[in-house]
């Protein structure tokens, strides 16, 4: 779990906006690797909420570690078939999406084999008190290092310090997805900077619109944006939490 | 040029909230302009209510100093100024003798000639951080009174100084004042850049910045004002809200580890006598309370007037506090509290057996950036620079709450005269994000998070801000008829056919 509160509810946030879009997309219509698609990453949201709280310390890592090496392989998979097209088509970006998702499941795996102390080097971390009402419910083999299990009020676990490598590694997804969370808000504002219509003032009155004043509407594609801003809530919450595992 | 050239009617060709960038003016500040006059107008709006009470409640703080040496008379000065002080010891026993509950928490010797003894008792039956402060006549040793007592700020200061920061609300009303703070540098700054482009834009001389134009009637008027007079206090304004930032219940945490990161804390004397060091933290006299002793520490060893007798020979002057050791092996310490210009912050720490002083600090020791923190909380509060610092701050809360005042004044007259029933001025058109070049855009937000993150409760307030606005504005064009065809067309003719996060993608579902 995260200890600092206000990290704990903007990581929810993040991933409770991003897990209601993915979840709109696994009910809506359309073809069914688009489903597929959100529909994993809507498990990830929900793991990624639950690793957030107390409460969620209690998901055994197993299941979680295997769903998400699935999800890796998928993802791959979907992106193994975007090779060998030409550029021109859009295989080229949607190759760089595809492996950029699996990177995030297998980031997943990470986190949960660092959680649960399965790495060379790494320990378990067992539940150090806390507050009465999760004494007792943290598993052994499911506290990240760098994340507490006290509490809630900001005071860390004690726990064995984790080797270089794997504190490298996580820094290194960190960046890598503090950068992405950048890139997607930049494609998010150049989206909309794209589909800018000028629809006319409402506060002109009777005067002729003009670019400065008018409202700003979308065109034909409304739920790009929000899927933008989910790939950026997504990207910031994952860097988030790596970054509290350090 | 004439006067109307300069600022025509709002109605006719002022350019409002959100002026379209021309040609010529398609400069970066015209992209940036609609974002920082958004963030003024809103946050001005939204947080004015806010800001004034702030203004009103400190310009009723800055006169707690007279106030409470009127209200408070009885209790500050003595009858009759004698020809020898009584012990000090003496003094606190007559004050225990009158109040025998709680404990000593420290004692404060007379500052003038004419003022009393006071000895401040930790009880119970107080609110919590006030104590109980007895007054006692130091010729006489008679008690000429009890106050509960907030540090040494008396009730009527106390009762004030609650009401601007907390309305009397406890940890709750704490967030108004933080709010203040936390968006008064922002409406501030915000207020300067838009005022100075305006001038600049209008070609008009660098004094109107600093001289409201006293020739223009209307609204033009009140915008005249509202910015000269904001320039006015601005530099007082960012101080208040730094420094009203540090008092804060969020915002004030993250100052607190950063002066604790950066060594800037308040330090304090080493009152261990076995050699062990100290928490550093402990003996902080600025804030955290004072141990609770019991009454035969004041006469053990050398006694309280021994401590102040090593502490005047070590050089210190009241005001100053004496404050009981913690427990076995712990010093006395004598703290100078000497808060106006030219301030006096030495300490020392004194042996109860042998009268020694065992640990000194001098406030010329002290970190830069911690004398510059007292410095400047005591310039909030009116304390530097005396009955100037007052006026001052009296003036500032003055500026302000005309500056507010004004703001709203400005909306209200942008309203539309001819649409029946009650309505406001129009609002900054929304977008002003998006129509900024991407990577400015990009920078803003990352800016916002960093800020939010640093300021809790102005991210919280713009985050939350930004989630309504963004969902008027989807209700709104849903509302409003669809755009014209072929800009729509145009628009999605230029999107690139790509996958799942593409135009194209999003078509295809």
């Amino acid at each position: 779990m995260i200890a600092d509160p206000a990290l704990r509810w903007i990581t929810t946030a993040l991933f409770v906006f991003a897990g209601g879009y993915c979840a709109f997309r696994v009910v809506r219509p359309g073809p069914a690797v688009v489903r597929i698609d959100h529909g994993l990453h809507l498990v990830m949201c929900v793991a990624m909420v639950a690793m957030a709280w107390p409460w969620g310390v209690g998901v055994p890592p197993v299941p979680q570690a295997v769903f998400f090496a699935a999800a890796t392989v998928w993802f791959l998979a979907v992106a193994a078939g975007h090779v060998g097209h030409g550029p021109r088509d859009g295989h080229r970006l949607d190759l760089l999406i595809c492996g950029y998702h699996a990177l995030m499941m297998a980031a997943m795996v990470w986190m949960v084999a660092v959680m649960a102390g399965w790495l060379p080097g790494g320990a378990a971390h067992v539940h150090t008190g806390g507050q009465a009402g999760t004494a007792g419910m943290g598993m052994p083999g499911m506290d990240m290092p760098g994340m507490d299990m006290g509490s809630g009020h900001g005071e860390h676990a004690a726990g064995p310090a984790s080797p270089a490598w794997i504190t490298a590694l996580t820094l290194a997804l960190t960046v890598l997805f503090a950068a992405a969370a950048v890139v997607w808000l930049y494609r998010f504002f150049a989206h909309q900077q794209q589909h800018l219509v000028v629809s006319g003032s409402r506060r002109s009155g009777g005067r002729a619109p003009d670019a400065g004043s008018a409202p700003v509407s979308m065109s034909a594609a409304p739920m790009l944006p929000v899927a933008l801003a989910c790939e950026v809530a997504m990207a910031a919450g994952m860097a988030i939490m790596l970054a509290v595992m350090i | 040029m004439s006067t109307g050239q300069l600022d025509p009617t709002p109605e006719a060709s002022d350019p409002g909230p959100n002026p379209p960038p021309t040609g010529r003016t398609a400069t970066l500040w015209a992209q940036l302009r609609p974002i920082v006059l958004r963030l003024h107008f809103y946050a001005g709006i939204l947080i004015g209510p806010f800001l004034l009470i702030a203004a009103v409640t400190g310009l009723l703080y800055t006169l707690t100093p007279q106030l409470e040496k009127i209200v408070h008379h009885h209790e500050l000065t003595v009858d009759r100024v004698g020809a020898q002080t009584i012990p000090l010891g003496d003094q606190v026993a007559a004050a225990r003798a009158a109040h025998p509950e709680g404990t000593i928490t420290q004692v404060r010797p007379p500052i003038a000639a004419d003022g009393t003894t006071r000895v401040v008792l930790a009880v119970d039956d107080v609110p919590t951080d006030y104590g109980r402060t007895v007054f006692v006549d130091p010729y006489t040793g008679q008690v000429r009174g009890a106050l509960t007592t907030y540090g040494e700020w008396l009730p009527v200061r106390a009762w004030i100084d609650e009401l601007h920061r907390n309305l009397h609300l406890g940890a709750v009303g704490r967030n108004y004042s933080e709010l203040a703070a936390s968006w008064l540098w922002v409406v501030a700054l915000g207020g300067l850049v838009l005022w100075i482009a305006r001038l600049r834009q209008r070609r008009q001389s660098a004094r109107r910045l600093v001289v409201p134009d006293r020739s223009k009637r209307g609204r033009a008027r009140t915008v005249s004002w509202h910015g000269a007079v904001g320039v006015w206090i601005i530099a007082a304004l960012l101080l208040l809200s730094v420094t009203g930032l540090t008092w804060s219940r969020y915002a004030g945490e993250t100052i607190s580890e950063l002066r604790t990161a950066l060594s800037w804390t308040t330090p304090s004397v080493d009152t261990t006598l076995s050699g062990q060091s100290a928490d550093p933290g402990a003996h902080d006299h600025h804030g955290s309370p004072a141990p609770a002793v019991t009454d035969e520490v004041i006469e053990e060893g050398v006694g309280i007037d021994g401590v102040d007798a090593a502490a005047r020979a070590a050089g210190l002057q009241p005001p100053m506090e004496i404050v009981p050791p913690a427990g076995e092996d712990e010093a006395w310490t004598v703290a100078e509290g000497k808060r106006d210009w030219p301030t006096r912050y030495d300490s020392v720490a004194v042996d109860p057996e042998t009268g020694e002083v065992v640990d000194r600090l001098d406030f010329a020791d002290w970190p830069l950036m911690a004398k510059m923190t007292n410095w400047t909380i005591d310039t909030h509060m009116g304390i530097l620079f005396g009955l100037a610092n007052q006026i001052v701050l009296a003036l500032t809360a003055i500026g302000l709450i005309s500056v507010i005042v004004r703001g709203y004044r400005m909306w209200w007259l942008r309203r539309p005269t001819r649409a029946g029933g009650m309505s406001v001025g129009p609002t900054p058109t929304r977008g002003a994000l998006v129509r900024m070049p991407v990577w400015a855009a990009v920078i803003v937000v990352l800016l916002a998070v960093v800020v939010g993150w640093f300021v809790p409760l102005l991210g919280v307030s713009l985050a939350g801000f930004v989630a309504v606005d963004v969902l008027v504005g989807l209700l709104d064009r849903r509302r409003r008829p669809a755009p014209p065809p072929g800009a729509a067309a145009a628009a999605t003719a230029t999107a690139p056919e790509r996958g799942d996060l593409t135009e194209a993608g999003e078509e295809r579902r």
